[in-house]
């Protein structure tokens, strides 16, 4: 499934986003094109801006549910971002018995800990943070209060 | 390098679904989507929630500037049958309201009118996945 989503922007600088679903692609480079054509044709009806254009593609993953799995806990992972500054990533719903220790601190010894933190802290392709800022290395984690 | 807006979906046991950003920066899109792909398992890994999908996207800041009298409130309703009869209505803000006809409705006799519909009609899905079959004109929205 894929698509792209426009955000329209007025004179008076009021925006408005319309998602548009776009005929199935295999691959995001094929799906971007597609956009393209939707984005330049809807250029040609409109007096507004568009700003903004985030062609997208969904791949359907098949995941696995655990009990007690609760969107409302969440577990943040402190990413050094050299130059003492800091970017954060939360993962909601955290398998708290495999990996948080009794002080609500995640072990970053777990080897599943550490392969997740080995996906933003290797060379790209690779997880980045805020604006894109690399991590150099992910230290701690803590169970959000 | 690019950064790619990489976007997983988790639900709860109580059904709730919440989606959170991962941004990638990669050589390309290819290798960004084989990322994303190889990396579900590792997230699913320490998420009691499940990964229901990823989805990667292309951000493309547009530099096309709104003109006078634009208005996001004013938008015109495209009419569209799909493959299997249904109608449904494909909306476009800020419509420019000079290719409209006196009745409010879409002027397709222009060519540029004509040839968007065309491309709409092609590369659009609506609903929940419909192909569409015939794209019938438009009006402005009340």
């Amino acid at each position: 499934m894929n698509g792209v989503s426009i955000k329209y922007l007025d004179v008076y600088g009021r925006t408005a986003t319309r998602r548009y679903r776009t005929v199935d692609q295999t691959n995001l480079a094929d799906a971007n094109d597609v956009a393209e054509l939707v984005v330049g044709a809807v250029s040609d009806l409109i007096l507004g801006g568009i700003i903004l254009a985030r062609k997208w593609r969904r791949e359907v993953y098949a995941g696995a549910l655990t009990g007690l799995a609760n969107l409302d806990e969440g577990a943040t992972f402190n990413c050094d971002l050299g130059g003492g500054t800091w970017g954060f990533v939360k993962l909601p719903a955290p398998k708290k018995s495999n990996y948080v220790l009794a002080d609500g601190s995640v072990d970053m010894a777990n080897a599943d800990v550490a392969a997740f933190a080995a996906l933003f802290t290797g060379a790209a392709p690779r997880f980045v943070v805020s604006d894109g800022e690399a991590v150099l290395a992910i230290p701690s984690g803590k169970l959000d209060t | 390098m690019a950064i790619f807006d990489c976007v997983f979906s988790f639900t709860d046991v109580y059904g709730r679904m919440s989606r959170r950003n991962f941004p990638i920066e990669a050589i390309n899109s290819a290798a960004a989507e084989a990322f994303a792909a190889s990396s579900a398992p590792a997230i699913q890994a320490l998420t009691g929630a499940s990964i229901d999908y990823v989805e990667l996207a292309i951000l493309n800041p547009n530099a096309l500037d709104a003109q006078a009298l634009s208005n996001v409130d004013e938008e015109i309703l495209i009419n569209i049958v799909t493959e299997n009869g249904h109608k449904v209505r494909l909306s476009v803000p800020t419509f420019n309201k000079a290719l409209l006809v006196a009745s409010g409705g879409l002027d397709t006799s222009l060519a540029a009118v004509a040839a968007a519909l065309v491309v709409i009609g092609d590369n659009v899905l609506v609903s929940d996945g419909e192909v569409i079959a015939l794209v019938s004109g438009g009006q402005l929205a009340k």
